[in-house]
């Protein structure tokens, strides 16, 4: 019930903060990380106020917010609603993620995320049982098989928490749950790439090979160098965007 | 976009020095004050901890400014000048929301928490060198909780029988992130591989990924080129311009 766990955190009630802002990142997130899949009907503003514990006017602005960013599109009427969009008109949306974080910032949470799949692929090769290699191959496949930018981040995604579940740790798959929302847009774009995707698929092989053979050393020292060579890749299109931006702005 | 040449290295420094400049005219505004809290000591009176809390709103107005790059300021007084109190802070930090809060760290040198700042580096170097400091880029874990940069000025005294007394620092705090939006605009034009590093070789921010911000570089001995003295020194293809009067400096590495 992996999925569902994805799921829940996506709906878990919020803290305090901008709090429309939150709900749009949050609802965005799942998108993008494809826990909320194209043409799924969101619940209703009423149940998401409840679930998110906001007011329903928080709700609407949030889902007026998705709708300018083509996330989310509403639909009047008898079976109407609020249904999630395909996540590649989100695109632009994840850019503006890569230009709110400073070089620091994005090192950082590259760090914190090696820090959590090291270790989940270093205790993987001391614990996935048959089945979760087949499920960590199969994962290789859904990647070596996406034929666009929303499908190879999804893809991306979904290997890594599925690597921390055949470490067998809860805290370390909702580690990396929590992780993607950030780490998703941020490292996982700038591969949405043909050359990068079929690098990226050599990486999350020799990372099954060695959990599948027990090695966990090896298995840390690839799913390390995996990160780190999106990180190369996400600072790139970053200093990019970023030698763009008005040096007095926020 | 207008096409531009490319900035010239002095261009680089130029807009480092303006942007650090900013931040130490805030922190000498708070040394104007704490110098005449701090008065008495000079005149042979005791002092309090409550003589120097009045610095608390000239602190609470600087960390007010809207788009301050400020999250945290104060003064941070020496050891032995108050009667009350050993070890002494009146510094205050920007939380979530922006508002300020003070810092109440644990300054009972009895106590097994004791922070005792007397040996960091933000404290210690214009204690020693009578002189102005840019501490960082580092993770300070005790008041902002971020990558940070913390600038401080020295505060001295002279006491009737004790003499020339160290009497603390004030100082503000900006984070990293701050000064990396405003330096890679003008670091993307530049052709060659560029940093801003501090005198150990730390990065500041630079135009390449291989540069990471916060990363010692290898590629060049910062500190043997820092030891050289002020003005531009040269070794193994790498170049590294110190700033005038602070503790920066630009690298031009070879491409």
């Amino acid at each position: 019930m992996r999925s569902d766990g994805g799921r829940a955190a996506v709906f878990a009630p919020l803290e305090s903060g901008r709090r429309a802002d939150a709900v749009v990142r949050r609802l965005a997130d799942g998108i993008a990380l494809g826990l909320l899949v194209p043409d799924e009907q969101l619940p209703s503003e009423t149940e998401l106020a409840d679930t998110f514990g906001v007011s329903p006017v928080t709700v609407r602005e949030a889902l007026t917010a998705l709708r300018e960013q083509g996330l989310v599109a509403t639909r009047r009427g008898r079976g109407g609603g609020s249904f999630v969009r395909d996540a590649r008109a989100g695109a632009s949306a994840l850019h503006e993620r890569l230009r709110a974080v400073s070089p620091s910032e994005l090192r950082d949470l590259a760090d914190h995320y090696v820090a959590v799949t090291g270790t989940a692929a270093l205790l993987a090769a001391a614990r996935a049982g048959e089945q979760d290699v087949a499920l960590l191959t199969a994962g290789v496949g859904e990647l070596e098989r996406a034929t666009d930018a929303g499908g190879r981040r999804r893809a991306e995604s979904r290997f890594h928490v599925e690597l921390a579940a055949a470490a067998q740790s809860p805290r370390l798959t909702r580690a990396e749950i929590a992780l993607q929302t950030e780490v998703g847009p941020l490292l996982w774009l700038p591969t949405a790439t043909p050359a990068a995707q079929a690098e990226q698929v050599r990486q999350h092989a020799a990372i099954v090979e060695a959990v599948a053979a027990g090695d966990g050393q090896r298995a840390r020292a690839h799913a390390v160098a995996h990160v780190y060579a999106a990180l190369a890749r996400a600072s790139v299109l970053q200093l990019g965007l970023l030698g763009e931006l008005d040096p007095d702005g926020d | 976009m207008p096409t531009t040449s490319a900035p010239t290295v002095a261009e680089v420094a130029d807009r480092v020095v303006a942007l650090c400049e900013t931040t130490f005219a805030a922190v000498d505004g708070l040394r104007g004050v704490a110098d005449q809290l701090l008065l008495p000591f000079s005149q042979g009176a005791s002092l309090a901890a409550a003589d120097v809390a009045p610095i608390d709103g000239p602190v609470r107005q600087i960390l007010d400014v809207p788009r301050s790059p400020l999250v945290g300021a104060g003064l941070v007084v020496a050891p032995d000048v108050l009667v009350d109190a050993r070890h002494w802070m009146q510094w205050w930090t920007r939380d979530d929301d922006g508002q300020p809060q003070q810092l109440q760290p644990e300054l009972d040198a009895e106590e097994e928490s004791f922070w005792d700042y007397t040996v960091l580096p933000w404290f210690t170097v214009p204690r020693e060198t009578g002189h102005r400091h840019v501490t960082g880029p580092y993770v300070d874990w005790l008041c902002t909780q971020e990558y940070t940069l913390t600038f401080t000025v020295p505060v001295f005294g002279t006491h009737p029988e004790r003499g020339r007394c160290h009497l603390g620092v004030v100082g503000a705090d900006i984070v990293a992130s701050w000064l990396e939006r405003r330096l890679l605009p003008l670091l993307h034009r530049m052709d060659g591989p560029v940093a801003l590093v501090n005198a150990e070789g730390r990065v500041v921010v630079a135009n390449r990924p291989a540069l990471v911000t916060g990363a010692v570089l290898r590629q060049a001995d910062v500190p043997a080129l820092w030891r050289r003295g002020p003005g531009d020194a040269t070794s193994g293809g790498a170049t590294l311009h110190r700033l005038s009067d602070l503790p920066l400096g630009v690298l031009v590495l070879a491409s």
